[in-house]
């Protein structure tokens, strides 16, 4: 029910109140839920069949990499011979095992932090 | 007013439950007058509320938890606003949700049908207002504050509350002169 606090009273007030609506039944039974399904998600931190999914994808991507990464390794390392006189390499360190370990820790990690429940935050608007 | 700060998740949980009896009602037309969508209304409504839930256990400043719910509702209202103009052709107004649970309403169908037109115009002429006026004249609607808690949860000086109240009201009585004859 609408509360009715005193105030002086002028047109647009009128029609404020006249529009008053009470929310739908539901909306109450969902609110009331909403504690139920936070704890269900707290005990859930990493939701295990999105880690499944994007490790998936992150093993595709690499397969994808390594599939094109030689000929591109190649046309760049000749690029660079061609420009500089002498090959840098630095597309190598790219290659390096420990630097692709790095890579994929960071991604897989990125992609779980995106799907996981951030703590409330407030933003100006 | 809740005027307890929830120690343990099973006693937040149950300030949770106080909170939403006592401010779902506002929160749900806080959002309906920012966006005059019945669906986006309720879907803020419930953003708002969850975020709610999950801070408060940390909250500590029980004098400001009133205005802290109703920042973060605006926020949100911001936040879902925003997103969902992009997606506006998606958007189904009020009148046209056959879905709707009936509310009570006394009269006969041809009244009830013309306080519904008159509450959508209300509506449609706030969320046309500048965001700071559509936001004060919101606030200030629901009767839940003095004008400084409505200051404070806007982060902006008492004054120009008030300036944005003045020129909501102007503005509000200039487009809804027509709506307020067919009331009267």
């Amino acid at each position: 029910m609408r509360p009715d606090n005193a105030h002086k009273r002028d047109v647009i007030d009128t029609l404020l109140d006249k529009s008053w609506e009470n929310p739908p039944a539901h909306l109450e039974r969902q609110l009331m839920a909403i504690p139920t399904q936070n704890a269900v998600t707290a005990i859930r931190p990493l939701d295990r069949i999105t880690l499944f999914l994007n490790t998936i994808l992150i093993l595709w991507g690499v397969g994808l990499g390594m599939y094109f990464w030689v000929p591109l390794n190649h046309s760049l390392g000749s690029f660079a011979q061609g420009m500089l006189g002498f090959s840098t390499s630095s597309p190598q360190i790219l290659a390096h095992p420990i630097v692709g370990i790095i890579v994929l820790t960071c991604l897989l990690f990125g992609l779980v932090w995106m799907d996981m429940e951030k703590p409330p935050g407030l933003t100006k608007a | 007013m809740i005027n307890m700060i929830p120690r343990v998740q099973k006693e937040a949980d149950l300030i949770f439950r106080e909170i939403v009896k006592n401010h779902g009602d506002r929160i749900y037309n806080l959002a309906l007058m920012k966006c005059n969508q019945v669906e986006l209304a309720e879907d803020i409504c419930q953003e708002t509320f969850i975020r709610v839930h999950k801070g408060l256990k940390n909250f500590r400043d029980e004098s400001q938890l009133g205005t802290w719910i109703y920042r973060i509702a605006i926020n949100v209202c911001h936040t879902m606003i925003k997103k969902e103009s992009r997606l506006s052709d998606n958007l189904i107004p009020l009148n046209d949700r056959p879905d709707l649970e009936p509310i009570e309403e006394h009269g006969d169908a041809g009244e009830i049908f013309l306080r519904a037109v008159q509450k959508d115009q209300i509506r449609q002429a706030i969320s046309a207002l500048p965001t700071l006026q559509s936001d004060a004249i919101t606030l200030y609607y629901l009767k839940e504050f003095q004008y400084t808690e409505v200051a404070d949860i806007m982060d902006i000086p008492l004054n120009t509350l008030k300036s944005h109240i003045r020129r909501a009201k102007a503005k509000l009585k200039l487009l809804l002169m027509e709506v307020y004859d067919e009331t009267r």
